[in-house]
């Protein structure tokens, strides 16, 4: 074939780059497929559908967001953060060091105040699965709601009293229908260590993420001001739905939008290099 | 005839339809009159050299084929990008009906097919166009191959994906001569250099734009690739891999000139600011020397474009705040007023040395 002065060599070598990459990505599917680091069965609150305004007519993929949360403070209210601004409360000075940041990347500078941003690194994260931090946060959550019900019981035309008990009864009705039960505890720099600490790989799961060190606005305002870590999204939050495994999720997705409870159940499997697949309903 | 590149092939071309106007002038003025011999003699020779530059080259031989060129090569840009946008959106309506082993394999034979098609135009192309335009169809399918099967298989999103697509990119850039693809190839190597670099310092990949220092390092190498390897078979290569590098030097110095605080130099952030704001003056300044010097008309204007912008945010700085505005707004003009004179003088200077070289 004549290729009007093209070189034809440079067209065997892309055809030779297609195969090779694709030969990698598929051989890297199969190992990490090969065995189970982690295997957890989840439901609607841990597995989010796509919210309606990306879900449209003409995106006809379907994936699940994985929804983790944090422990921040012992405030009732604002215990534990999920989706944004995931400052964990474990995750202190010492901590972020062990982890490899520098001295200068947790000393706060007035002057910079936003630096923190600049120093965000790649760490180990361990993520417990209906354990004790799913426990402490019903606790606490039923606690709040049954002081809160026994002082209105006691004064009962205080409005305040009556607005904070409402409150505390839809707080605690969504820590234990709607939250999820998946908890970041620990960060680590290695899986091998994690795993040696957290052997139960049917609660832990290990999964790769962001670390940044940051400050919360009311520690700025003080003379030494407390660094904490902020844990980004995990390497992998959103998971594939295949074709076959669809129907699962086919009443939610149609019931999206309308206050119908969501009911969607799915066993998610983490493998050798920590890449998540959804395997459906079984155990 | 000596080897030489379409753009060669037609300086040349334009070379000799300006010989052709100049000689008809000097005939009407009786300065140089040829008799009937000598010019069918010359005529004769361009004649000849004319169809064989055609035969190899898909060259213009006048001015209206040469607005139509400028036409097709538009046409060709915009078909290239609509497309590439077309196969995107087609792909995401309708890959979740497919099952995972075919979405699988109609990614890798998109990728292999779209590839075999701008073999298949090249060998019927002489013009280049439609192939430029099938291979950038193939670089989007390679694009969208790896990272719609990144999605189906919950792969890791990694920096390692930038080098196979700027391999992609910089292998259909010089099979088919296309700048477009070149720059794409480029910026995703500037991408994966600056991403391996701040990964080794413990960064995640995707926050390469929180450090603009790790864009430095493959600026000055992407300058002087083209001193080092000559790129007389490419047209317009050479000055692009200049502008590129340019901007991957000048870019970050702005950016650093500004925001500190995301610099790896253990100074204060005014300090590091003021380093970065003299390190973009004098780079600038640098690129439109040495591009004057050498006839680097990109690196020129490029060299003008950053110094006006590292002087506009500066003046910003300094006097927004302190003047009223049509003083701000008249020193803005006066600047610009100023670094007209100095042009014209740089223009002037230019111009006369090289006279004196010609004398």
């Amino acid at each position: 074939m004549s290729f009007h002065g093209f070189p034809r060599n440079l067209l065997i070598l892309a055809g030779g780059l297609i195969v090779v990459v694709n030969s990698v990505m598929l051989i890297g599917v199969a190992y990490n497929r090969s065995a189970e680091s982690t295997r957890l069965q989840l439901d609607q609150r841990e597995l989010a559908l796509p919210p309606i305004w990306r879900y449209n007519e003409e995106d006809s993929g379907l994936h699940l967001q994985l929804r983790w949360r944090v422990e921040h403070s012992n405030d009732e209210f604002h215990a534990y953060r999920d989706a944004y601004n995931r400052l964990a409360k474990w995750l202190d000075a010492d901590k972020l060091r062990e982890l490899g940041f520098s001295e200068r990347a947790l000393h706060f500078d007035p002057a910079a105040p936003y630096r923190g941003w600049t120093s965000s690194r790649q760490g180990w994260l361990v993520l417990e699965f209906d354990g004790e931090q799913h426990q402490l946060a019903l606790t606490r959550a039923r606690g709040a709601w049954e002081r809160a019900r026994a002082a209105r019981d006691a004064d009962p035309d205080d409005d305040t009293l009556r607005q904070q008990a409402q409150a505390t009864e839809l707080h605690w009705n969504s820590e234990r229908d709607e939250q999820s039960r998946l908890f970041a505890i620990d960060a680590g720099r290695s899986p091998s260590e994690l795993r040696a600490r957290y052997p139960d790989s049917d609660r832990y799961l290990i999964a790769r993420g962001r670390i940044q060190p940051d400050w919360t606005s009311e520690s700025r305002q003080r003379p030494d001001p407390v660094v904490a870590g902020r844990i980004g999204p995990l390497d992998i939050e959103s998971i594939h739905v295949p074709m076959s495994l669809r129907h699962h999720f086919e009443q939610d997705l149609q019931n999206r939008g309308q206050g119908a409870n969501h009911t969607h159940r799915g066993t998610v499997a983490w493998g050798r290099r920590y890449e998540p697949w959804l395997l459906g309903e079984q155990p | 005839m000596k080897a030489l590149s379409k753009l060669q092939a037609q300086q040349r071309v334009d070379q000799i339809s300006a010989f052709d106007r100049e000689l008809d002038n000097l005939g009407q003025d009786q300065v140089l009159v040829l008799d009937a011999e000598q010019r069918a003699r010359v005529s004769n020779y361009h004649q000849q050299l004319m169809t064989e530059l055609g035969s190899h080259f898909d060259i213009d031989r006048d001015t209206q084929s040469r607005q139509l060129s400028m036409g097709l090569r538009i046409s060709s840009f915009l078909g290239a990008l609509a497309l590439a946008a077309s196969v995107f959106f087609l792909f995401r309506q309708f890959w979740g009906v497919f099952s995972t082993a075919a979405q699988t394999s109609v990614l890798i034979g998109a990728s292999l097919g779209t590839l075999g098609l701008t073999a298949f135009i090249a060998s019927r192309d002489a013009s280049g166009y439609f192939t430029k335009l099938a291979a950038v169809l193939a670089f989007t399918c390679f694009v969208l191959n790896v990272s719609l099967l990144g999605q189906i298989y919950n792969i890791t999103p990694s920096d390692m994906a930038l080098l196979p697509w700027a391999a992609l990119a910089l292998l259909l850039a010089y099979f088919c001569q296309l700048r477009l693809l070149l720059v794409a190839g480029l910026l995703c190597l500037i991408a994966f250099v600056a991403a391996r670099v701040g990964t080794w310092g413990g960064m995640y990949w995707l926050d390469l734009g929180r450090r603009p220092e790790n864009f430095l390092p493959l600026a000055l190498l992407l300058f002087w690739l083209p001193s080092w390897l000559p790129h007389h078979k490419y047209d317009g290569f050479a000055g692009t891999y200049r502008i590129v590098g340019l901007l991957c030097l000048l870019l970050p110095m702005l950016l650093l000139a500004n925001w500190g605080s995301s610099s790896y130099l253990p100074w204060p952030n005014s300090v590091v600011e003021g380093i970065y704001q003299i390190l973009g003056f004098v780079g600038s300044a640098a690129a439109i020397w040495l591009g004057t010097r050498r006839g680097w008309t990109g690196t020129v204007n490029t060299g003008v474009v950053m110094f006006v912008i590292f002087l506009y945010t500066k003046v910003f700085d300094w006097w927004w705040e302190l003047m009223p505005k049509y003083l701000f707004f008249m020193i803005i003009a006066l600047m610009a007023i100023l670094l007209m004179l100095i042009f014209q003088r740089l223009r002037a200077v230019t111009s006369s040395a090289s006279t004196g070289v010609q004398q």
